[in-house]
């Protein structure tokens, strides 16, 4: 199945691309599972949070445009076809 | 006297040309802080409620607060405008940044206000503790940054070229004169008291500019108190990620892709809340195309350690311009709302809304607006004169901005506001508006409290009343379900409550995305002098949100017919995205919220009026048969 994850605001700067879409055999793929398939994203998080288990809580993870506390957090399992986007925390108004 | 505060207000007479100076009693000022609380109480006491806020019996208040120009508060550039709208005719705050409010106290006053009209055109010069009329017929007709400068020309032979950087400025451009609903005030060319047509109020007094000028700084009633509220303060916003990284790199438009991502970005008059090209007017784009982050320096707000303003250039033919902005508020209003994608088109038109001083977000909504209107095929082809107002046509766009300062042509319908102009034309459901006001740039059918906030905001559709979107998307303070209508109604009175004292302080509300209440106590406990507590301040807060609507009761009637939404909102569901299917449930929500508030049909009751000291106002409503039983 694909999922295609696409990061902005200081992510993007840090990472360098804006949206890459992931390729898995299997069907049972986490949220987790996702961040940790892709090396730079799973660094440059870590490097930031300490832990992967405080992303859901500091920054902004929607699964299709819904945050991902609102499903299961990174336990989420993914479908074919699902989008992805990370924030940092931003704010604006 | 407090400390925070000079003390002096100016009043002006433009009919007979005199100016007075008086002083508000201390237990006023406790009451209603400055600003736009003690804009409304004043407003209350001086402006017949029923009056046309186009003649000369309406007032407008130029206010500060006790924390406005005090170094060490963050984000206390700002200044704050008090006026009946003659957009929605109710009472009307519009803030802006910048460096003119700072100055303004620096020049001796807490506030202006503007009596009667003059009978040619004039501007204030302002400066050492005393306020002098001179006349403005040379400037009349001039945008706002030729006014800006030839006002700093000419009043630099006063102070001395070497000081002229140190007058500033704010005025109103052609869009105010015209007498345009929608027209804005603007300070330091770019910033703006945008909302509420508050410069055609200016433009029916004959009022083209105020310039500001002075050295004095306001007192510090316990300094010892005030450097650790301050450091304590400044440390919260340092260590924020939003307000120490965010908004400093990409500025207000970084929400772009977020509101989009979550379906609730209005595109094309709120038919949808989805924007395929989002990303083309994004901060993001903005930062890596446009951005001149030398002169992004110069734009920053006085005393702002946040400095999410922009600055940017276009430099290929057909658009070419440079300025200030534009924000996440611009972006949207003349980039999806119009359907358009080109920067460079959206960034023109939102140079021109500050030259010809038209708010932003109410001129691209009404673009929107008129737009949906020639899709349905509203307009008659002998008022279009063969203009393409198509989604997405740039050109137009720019052209529209032109003609609706000018009042030419088409323009002279949309000076008028969304609600008229769809009301004229035949199609009122089309007006994307609460109380007249055009809606900003979040859809709440997927931001359930956010569509309270905006049906029960007394200035009529703002964001800024309570920006629920915080917890509901962006998940400061604490992420909230968005979809739920369960406890929205206290979130949206708490936030209304502390956004009314963060107006009247008066201090960004940027502040609020690391400073909430306690630290807000602190800060104005240290420099007034005052042992002020949170809680107190909620208390002001609620005065303050009571005593707007019971002016808006006053005047045309306020109550729950006015707290709604456009039918779109209510009925229509969301037709794609991740609210598809969802309507603003704004029932679920309302009988709640008016228990919390102890209001009867949107109305406040005596009860609850007597509770916040307000027996004079339940008295008055009460003679006028209007309290609620």
């Amino acid at each position: 199945m694909k999922v295609l994850v696409e990061v902005y605001a200081t992510l993007y700067d840090k990472l360098g691309w804006r949206s890459k879409e992931v390729n898995f055999n299997s069907n049972e793929v986490s949220l987790e599972d996702l961040i940790k398939s892709i090396p730079d994203l799973y660094n440059t998080l870590i490097n930031d949070l300490g832990d992967l288990t405080e992303l859901i809580n500091n920054y902004i993870v929607f699964i299709n445009g819904i945050h991902a506390q609102f499903k299961n957090g990174l336990k989420t399992v993914l479908r074919d076809g699902d989008k992805v986007a990370i924030f940092p925390p931003v704010a604006g108004g | 006297m407090p400390g925070g505060y000079t003390g002096r207000l100016a009043r002006i007479d433009l009919w007979s040309c005199k100016v007075t100076y008086e002083s508000l009693p201390d237990e006023v000022l406790r009451k209603w802080i400055g600003g736009r609380g003690l804009g409304v109480y004043l407003a209350l006491k001086e402006i017949p409620p029923k009056v046309d806020p186009l003649s000369p019996s309406n007032k407008a208040y130029v206010m500060t607060g006790p924390l406005t120009g005090i170094a060490g508060v963050p984000a206390s550039g700002r200044w704050c405008s008090v006026t009946k709208s003659p957009l929605t005719n109710s009472i009307h705050d519009a803030h802006s940044g910048g460096k003119f409010g700072p100055y303004l106290k620096f020049a001796g006053f807490d506030g202006i206000v503007l009596e009667e009209a003059s009978e040619r055109p004039v501007y204030l010069w302002v400066h050492d503790g005393k306020v002098e009329i001179r006349d403005a017929h040379h400037l009349w007709g001039m945008d706002t940054h030729s006014v800006t400068d030839a006002i700093t020309e000419e009043l630099s032979a006063e102070v001395g070229k070497s000081e002229a950087k140190e007058i500033k400025v704010a005025c109103i451009g052609p869009a105010g004169e015209n007498l345009a609903r929608i027209a804005c005030i603007i300070n330091d060319k770019s910033r703006a008291a945008g909302r509420g047509g508050h410069g055609a109020v200016w433009g029916s007094k004959k009022v083209k500019a105020i310039a500001v000028y002075g050295k004095s700084k306001p007192s510090i009633a316990d300094l010892d108190k005030f450097r650790e509220a301050s450091a304590a303060a400044m440390k919260k916003i340092k260590e924020s990620p939003i307000t120490s990284e965010a908004l400093p790199k990409y500025g207000t438009a970084v929400l772009v892709n977020i509101i989009n991502n979550a379906g609730i970005f209005p595109t094309k008059n709120f038919k949808t809340g989805y924007f395929p090209e989002a990303n083309a007017i994004s901060g993001e784009t903005i930062a890596s195309t446009i951005m001149d982050w030398d002169k992004q320096k110069e734009e920053v707000c006085w005393g702002c350690p946040i400095g999410c303003a922009r600055y940017t250039r276009i430099t290929k033919p057909p658009f070419t311009g440079e300025g200030g902005g534009p924000e996440y508020e611009t972006v949207w209003s003349l980039g999806a709302q119009t359907g358009t994608s080109d920067l460079a088109a959206v960034s023109k038109a939102h140079y021109l809304t500050n030259e010809l001083g038209l708010d932003g977000i109410s001129m691209g909504h009404v673009i929107g607006t008129f737009m949906e209107l020639v899709e349905l095929g509203k307009i008659p082809k002998e008022v279009l004169r063969g203009l393409k107002a198509e989604w997405g046509n740039g050109e137009v766009l720019v052209e529209l901005v032109w003609r609706t300062a000018y009042r030419s042509g088409i323009g002279c319908d949309l000076a008028e506001g969304a609600l008229r102009l769809a009301q004229k034309y035949g199609a009122p459901e089309v007006a994307m508006v609460v109380r007249g006001q055009e809606l900003p740039a979040y859809d709440p059918r997927g931001a359930q409290g956010h569509g309270l906030a905006y049906a029960t905001s007394n200035r009529g559709g703002c964001h800024l009343r309570a920006y629920l979107i915080s917890p509901e998307v962006l998940g400061v303070p604490k992420l909230v379900d968005r979809f739920d209508t369960k406890g929205k109604a206290e979130l949206v009175k708490h936030f209304q409550d502390v956004f009314a004292v963060v107006d009247s302080l008066v201090v960004c509300k940027f502040d609020t995305f690391a400073l909430w209440t306690e630290d807000f106590a602190s800060l104005l406990s240290a420099v007034t002098g005052w042992d002020i507590t949170p809680k107190e301040l909620e208390v002001i807060g609620e005065r303050i949100y009571n005593a707007e609507r019971a002016f808006n009761v006053l005047s045309f009637g306020d109550g729950k017919d006015y707290d709604t939404l456009p039918k779109r909102l209510l009925e229509e569901p969301m037709p794609e995205g991740p609210a598809k299917g969802h309507i603003t449930r704004l029932p679920e929500m309302l009988g709640e919220y008016y228990m919390l508030r102890g209001w009867i049909d949107g109305r406040p009751s005596r009860i609850k009026l007597e509770e916040l000291g307000l027996k004079w106002l339940a008295d008055r409503l009460e003679e006028e048969g209007l309290i609620p039983k």
